[in-house]
């Protein structure tokens, strides 16, 4: 049974990039375009997510928020969180994990980077 | 690691070709909103979401390794920021430079689409922005410029450059230079609201739960799919056929109904027969509005323009856009923009009077454009207003007269719509109309080759003092149109309704004779005639006129045409097919089309028709 991953950006081509990375390595990939999105997506799906991919930046609700409603849920309390942010900068990193997120990836990268990363999480 | 982590060479062309249509829809968001921005400074909405379009071109150009469009978006995203935190201002020096590495922006995507490596030197626009951004920055400002700012110092500053105004475009007059501290002299006459800012810039951009706009763009990327053009156009091609058909089926039903009418069975042929019929029609307009896009895509290019014409100009010109959801078939819309380019700088460059002309005349310094776009019937009426000068009638006289296009006797018996006409005709633009007025009318038999072309209609109407206005007559699609059935002799032919104004039943006293031309006066309208039958019958009768004739008056661009015919046969829907090669190009005929009682009928090309006609004459 493939591990299902969420994949958040405002960014399609994004989304796209990561998902065909994700899909490759045999993850099954859930998708949506912002915060409010991702909401919906994971209160709707059949499935377990066991990890969640975000960007920072998104109207409607952005990245910090939706890390923030995340972790004060009962399911996904303690489930991955990767941020990727097109920001290299340490006070994002540090405010990203502080409230919750698991990693932090700075675009652009490498798939293999993230794939590394996500492999951290999943076996 | 092993080389099928890497995505696959036809994946990276789909992502890229995704990237691009992202691209190019967040570019034009930028365009139209960086220019609303100038207008409203303080919206920090507004703001936000113009960085954010930014930023995500950065993101993305950045990952698929599109370095220089990178690195540009990445300066503008810098600037962006400061303007979103009150470190800078709005200037209309910060938004010119903008604006142009927007411009930049949209070449360095056109050489990604087309596959061109070839990089452009960035360094001039990177070393403006660096000095736009430390010319700002050196400019004496608050501490703390996020919290708590007193509203008068920030509010004094954004107010000086720019009027705020929440949904009109009015661009203020250009001031003071860059790397001037814009708080320097602007000698702007605009007058300020003054509205607080300090407010309005609370750090809360990122704080969580806060969502600060509706949720209007939701999941665009899964409720549309991109479709090849050729694909649209052979359906439309079918559906033609599926159209002519119908139309052929109908009548033989029609011919059974005749001959064996009230017979039991014809009862559910009649049924499944209607059920057609309605579904074709169903069809017809589903696959119609499939080609069709909103007018506001050509129109999205125009606050940016005025924005930028109004600088150059010196003017304060204020852009009213309505009516931008109309839809077009999207060929026409590739045609329109380039001649509404041509009216709207006319309008902008030689219509509108400076502040200091219009305050003499009893007018707001302000000037008006306003474009509205309606549909009526099957036809687009896209109307191009200014609130200026206006044409001199008088001037358009002299002219007309100087350059032999009318006798001084003609010309004051002609309605003034008639004499507006002289303007589109080629040459009259390249000249001085008039000292006062000069150039107007530049490119304007530009913009009306350009209409005739889209078998259009156009026409001016001015007033000395209180302006000008624009209208074109656009055909709503131009694969299937809709014909008017005529019959000269023992032809019938199709005149595309979309051109025809008119149909008449006149008396022969309403026909005067001009230069030896027939010519036919139709209430304050003078237009020459002439018998359908002598431009596309192979045995034309010359000029005959009979005690009642029958005339339909046909339009193209500004031009109109009276045509003698026999009879009016009815109205019905043709589908245009080529002649083939060895009679493709008959001068008067667009093509053929099959009808509905199976037999072959000319289609009359427009444009031809008024180029035979004039030959003749």
């Amino acid at each position: 049974m493939a591990q299902t991953i969420l994949v958040v950006d405002d960014s399609p081509t994004v989304v796209k990039f990561v998902s065909f990375s994700l899909k490759n390595k045999g993850f099954n990939v859930l998708t949506a375009n912002d915060g409010m999105e991702a909401i919906e997506t994971i209160s709707g799906a059949k499935e377990e997510i066991a990890l969640i991919i975000t960007d920072l930046n998104m109207p409607n609700l952005d990245g910090y928020s939706l890390i923030h409603t995340l972790r004060e849920s009962q399911e996904h309390a303690h489930t991955p969180i990767i941020i990727l942010s097109s920001e290299d900068a340490v006070d994002d990193r540090d405010r990203g994990l502080e409230i919750g997120a698991s990693s932090y990836l700075v675009k652009p990268f490498k798939p293999s980077l993230l794939l590394d990363e996500v492999s951290k999480y999943l076996k | 690691m092993s080389n099928d982590m890497e995505l696959q060479q036809d994946e990276m062309k789909e992502i890229i070709e995704d990237f691009l249509v992202e691209a190019d829809e967040l570019i034009s968001s930028l365009d139209n909103n960086l220019v609303k921005l100038e207008v409203s400074p303080d919206d920090l909405d507004l703001l936000n979401e113009i960085f954010r379009a930014a930023h995500t071109i950065k993101g993305t150009s950045s990952f698929l390794g599109f370095e220089q469009v990178t690195t540009l978006t990445h300066r503008m995203e810098d600037i962006l920021n400061k303007l979103r935190k009150s470190e800078m201002v709005v200037t209309p020096e910060v938004m010119d430079i903008l604006l142009e590495s927007l411009d930049l922006l949209k070449v360095l995507l056109d050489n990604v689409r087309q596959g061109n490596q070839e990089e452009l030197d960035l360094t001039d626009i990177m070393a403006r922005l660096d000095a736009t951004i430390e010319g700002q920055e050196s400019v004496p400002k608050e501490e703390s410029p996020v919290a708590e700012n007193k509203d008068s110092d920030s509010s004094v500053s954004l107010s000086e450059v720019s009027q705020t105004n929440d949904t009109l475009v009015t661009v203020g007059q250009p001031d003071n230079v860059v790397d001037e501290s814009p708080v320097t002299e602007t000698g702007n006459p605009v007058a300020s609201e003054g509205k607080s800012t300090a407010d309005k810039f609370p750090q809360n951009s990122d704080l969580p739960g806060k969502p600060s706009r509706p949720q209007m763009l939701k999941k665009s990327s899964e409720q549309t799919i991109r479709v090849d053009v050729d694909r649209l156009d052979s359906l439309m091609n079918m559906m033609g056929e599926l159209v002519l058909g119908r139309n052929s089926l109908q009548q033989s039903i029609n011919r059974l109904n005749r001959d064996h009418e009230g017979e039991y069975e014809l009862e559910s042929v009649n049924q499944a027969a209607t059920a057609v019929n309605f579904i074709t029609t169903e069809l017809q307009m589903a696959v119609m509005k499939m080609r069709m896009q909103p007018v506001g895509k050509v129109f999205n290019r125009f606050p940016r323009l005025v924005r930028d014409l109004s600088r150059e100009t010196h003017k304060q010109i204020e852009l009213k856009i309505t009516g931008e959801t109309t839809e077009l078939d999207r060929s026409v819309i590739e045609e329109i923009g380039d001649p509404l380019v041509h009216i709207i700088r006319n309008s902008c460059d030689h219509g509108l009077e400076t502040p200091e002309e219009r305050t003499k005349a009893g007018k707001t310094p302000v000037g008006t454009v306003c474009l509205d776009a309606c549909q009526e019937g099957s036809h687009i009426v896209i109307k191009v207003t200014d609130d200026g000068r206006g044409f001199g009638i008088e001037a358009i006289k002299e002219k007309a007269i100087e350059r032999g296009l009318a006798t001084r006797e003609s010309i004051e018996k002609m309605p003034d719509r008639e004499i507006y006409r002289f303007v589109f005709g080629a040459g009259f633009s390249t000249a001085k109309v008039v000292t006062d007025v000069s150039g107007r009318g530049v490119g304007m038999d530009v913009v009306r080759s350009n209409i005739e072309k889209l078998n259009g209609i156009i026409e001016l109407d001015s007033e000395v003092g209180k302006g000008s206005s624009v209208t074109i007559k656009l055909p709503l699609t131009l694969a299937i149109i809709q014909g008017l059935l005529v019959q000269c002799d023992d032809e019938v032919f199709i005149l595309p309704l979309s051109s025809v104004l008119e149909t008449v039943k006149t008396e022969h006293s309403e026909v005067f004779y001009v230069n030896k031309r027939p010519i036919l006066r139709l209430r304050d309208d003078i237009i020459p005639i002439i018998n359908l039958v002598d431009i596309l019958s192979a045995n034309p009768r010359g000029f005959i006129m009979t005690e009642k004739p029958y005339i339909v008056v046909v339009g193209l661009a500004e031009k109109k045409l009276g045509l003698i015919v026999d009879r009016f046969l009815g109205q019905e829907e043709a589908v245009i097919k080529s002649l083939g090669s060895y009679l493709g190009s008959t001068e008067g005929v667009a093509g053929a089309t099959i009808l509905g009682d199976g037999r072959i009928r000319l289609i009359v090309d427009i444009v031809g028709l008024f180029n035979v006609a004039r030959k003749i004459s």
